[in-house]
């Protein structure tokens, strides 16, 4: 089933969580919402779930307008992230629950009842569970567990809100590979919220950044971490550093020194800029041509060794990666920087 | 210093404690209750028994806990949906009504008493409106069960309300996403989660209504075998000089009360192994 959102807003009294979104949706897509906390992510996953009502827009499921139909009506699976699982009933009726709330004339036989619980158990990986109590199963458990109720209602979209987010690092790596696979399989159209750029970047078959109500960039994860289309997914995706120069004449200077970056496009203003530059783009050697700079840290992380500079007539410190077993630097050294990749936007900072 | 059952702790002081503890309960609460029944027990068995037995004491006690048990149980529905409104919605006024639910437990009862009755009496607002219909409020069994309503109420909201508060609405919204409609959400979800301390509310209005005095006595007219209680009958045994014949009813009241005590926390204890995964 494909979504298709079209200009949706959401006003919370007088501040506006989303400001006219447009958000289309493949079948059987795997999509990430990513942002930092009150970036709108939750509140536009919660206005498709039907959990919100927005305050303008459309959600089209399917080309038909679900805008104005109830929760019950839209057949969403909806996973929280705490669970949310009912604690007084047991795991197989925590996951029948949906088809037991059904009118009697749409409910499944308690037969039929019984062998989807027992498949779901199964596809969840937790079959002799059936019988136990949320309480005593773990984290991780009980997220497969409500992941299993949302699907027993065979639902036309999943809805997940930072599934996650409540694990511990180990088991949510687990379950991330763990879901990716389950996709794969199951080929539900999915929409998760996060605001882990790793999960995101490695999960997700397209990712859309968000920030303060609006979408920055949507795109496949490579296009999101490797062409930034703006400061925000700069800054957010990975690490950068930003530099504030000077474009004269369509060429941009770090302080008093030009600077050379490959694959930029013609810059056509003159005045403030502000380049971003990761640290595995930024290489260094004692002669030649580059930006000078004078080494001004040394850090030592895992295989690598970063290696902090200070460009001549700046005070931001520009880091590069080198191998750790490589010689390295001594601070106060002088040496010349390569910046092979970088994104350069207009304004001062 | 060796003391067995207690693991270190910063706070010590058992021993003081639990000594309290026991000193307490056995004055304050064991030994006013073993004086009545080593007075009921001297009286002998067949003398209780004929006590008891007496239509006016039967009536009374029949008066007390029915009216107590119903006025409870009218409680529980009601209190409930005034918990959900102060929890759930804030509206101007809220934390007026709020305070409000506390008049009840802190208006000496006998001013309660009097209130009521001016209200519900033949010739007061809502007695007389009663009256053009045929109906009869105070000096029946009714103005006992409403004035029985009247004090029961703080308990059901207010051992509601903090667990209401605590409720996870994520549980509602889950839900709803499965499709449940929302008078099944509220059956499937709310109220499980709810029911102990329903329950608790309801043992406690309970226990309040049977002992009720102050409140009951004016509204009830106290007519023997129709709306006479069996607190009441116990004073006015007492004023008679009938020791004996009081301690019966108090002996027979306490008796039905710790069996209905026993029978809540028992449901309570069977819940609790229920949900005691919650």
């Amino acid at each position: 089933m494909e979504l298709d959102i079209r200009n949706l807003t959401k006003t919370f009294g007088s501040t506006a969580a989303l400001h006219g979104v447009d958000l289309k949706v493949a079948s059987g897509e795997l999509l990430a919402l990513l942002g930092p906390s009150g970036s709108g992510k939750t509140t536009l996953l919660r206005c498709v779930a039907g959990l919100e009502i927005p305050s303008g827009g459309q959600i089209l499921f399917g080309g038909e307008d679900a805008s104005l139909k109830s929760v019950q009506e839209r057949h969403i699976g909806f996973v929280f992230q705490h669970y949310a699982l009912f604690k007084h009933l047991t795991i197989a009726d925590n996951i029948s629950y949906g088809l037991r709330v059904r009118p009697r004339r749409k409910r499944p036989t308690a037969a039929a009842i019984r062998a989807k619980v027992e498949e779901l158990l199964a596809l969840i990986q937790l079959p002799d569970y059936g019988g136990r109590y949320p309480s005593q199963l773990s984290g991780g458990q009980r997220q497969r567990v409500a992941l299993a109720r949302a699907l027993a209602v065979e639902p036309r979209v999943l809805l997940l809100d930072e599934p996650f987010g409540a694990l511990d690092a180990k088991v949510r790596k687990e379950l991330r590979l763990w879901l990716r696979e389950f996709h794969d399989r199951t080929g539900h159209t999915t929409l998760f919220v996060t605001h882990d750029q790793e999960e995101a970047l490695d999960l997700a078959d397209r990712v859309v950044v968000m920030s303060s109500g609006r979408i920055e960039q949507e795109g496949s994860p490579e296009d999101i971490y490797d062409r930034p289309a703006t400061p925000f997914v700069f800054d957010f995706i990975g690490e950068s550093v930003r530099l504030d120069i000077r474009v004269t004449k369509g060429r941009p200077y770090v302080g008093q020194q030009e600077v050379t970056i490959p694959k930029l496009p013609p810059l056509l203003f003159d005045g403030p800029a502000k380049l971003y530059v990761r640290p595995e783009h930024v290489a260094f050697r004692r002669d030649g041509d580059g930006l000078w700079a004078t080494v001004v840290s040394l850090h030592r992380s895992g295989s690598s060794r970063r290696v902090g500079f200070r460009a001549d007539g700046t005070d931001t410190v520009i880091e590069a990666l080198t191998p750790a077993d490589r010689e390295p630097p001594r601070i106060g050294d002088r040496a010349a920087l390569e910046i092979r990749a970088a994104g350069l936007f207009p304004g001062p900072g | 210093m060796n003391v067995p059952f207690v693991k270190p702790s910063v706070l010590p002081g058992f021993r003081l404690t639990i000594t309290f503890t026991i000193l307490y309960l056995t004055v304050i609460v064991l030994l006013p209750l073993g004086a009545l029944l080593f007075r009921a027990s001297s009286l002998g068995v067949h003398e209780l028994v004929t006590l008891a037995l007496d239509g006016r004491t039967l009536s009374a006690l029949r008066l007390s806990f029915v009216t107590s048990f119903a006025a409870a149980a009218f409680n529980v529905p009601f209190g409930l949906l005034i918990a959900w409104v102060l929890v759930r919605y804030d509206f101007p006024g809220r934390r007026f009504f709020d305070a409000i639910i506390d008049l009840p437990f802190a208006l000496p009862t006998a001013v309660a008493g009097i209130a009521l009755t001016a209200l519900y009496a033949p010739k007061g607002w809502i007695g007389s409106v009663a009256t053009v219909f045929g109906l009869k409020i105070a000096f029946t069994p009714v103005g006992v069960f409403l004035a029985l309503v009247f004090v029961g109420l703080p308990f059901i909201v207010r051992t509601v309300q903090p667990v209401l508060a605590e409720v996870d609405r994520e549980l509602e919204e889950a839900a709803a996403t499965l499709g449940a409609g929302r008078l099944r959400t509220i059956a499937s979800v709310v109220l499980p989660v709810l029911s102990p301390a329903i329950l608790t509310g309801f043992a406690l209005a309970f226990a309040r209504a049977v002992g009720e005095y102050g409140s009951v006595i004016f509204i009830a007219g106290n007519i023997p075998y129709v709306s006479e209680i069996a607190p009441l009958l116990i004073v006015i045994k007492l004023e008679e000089f009938d020791y004996a014949g009081a301690t019966a009813v108090a002996a027979i009241m306490l008796a039905v009360s710790f069996a209905t005590l026993l029978l809540i926390n028992l449901i309570q204890a069977r819940a609790r192994v229920r949900y005691g995964h919650v």
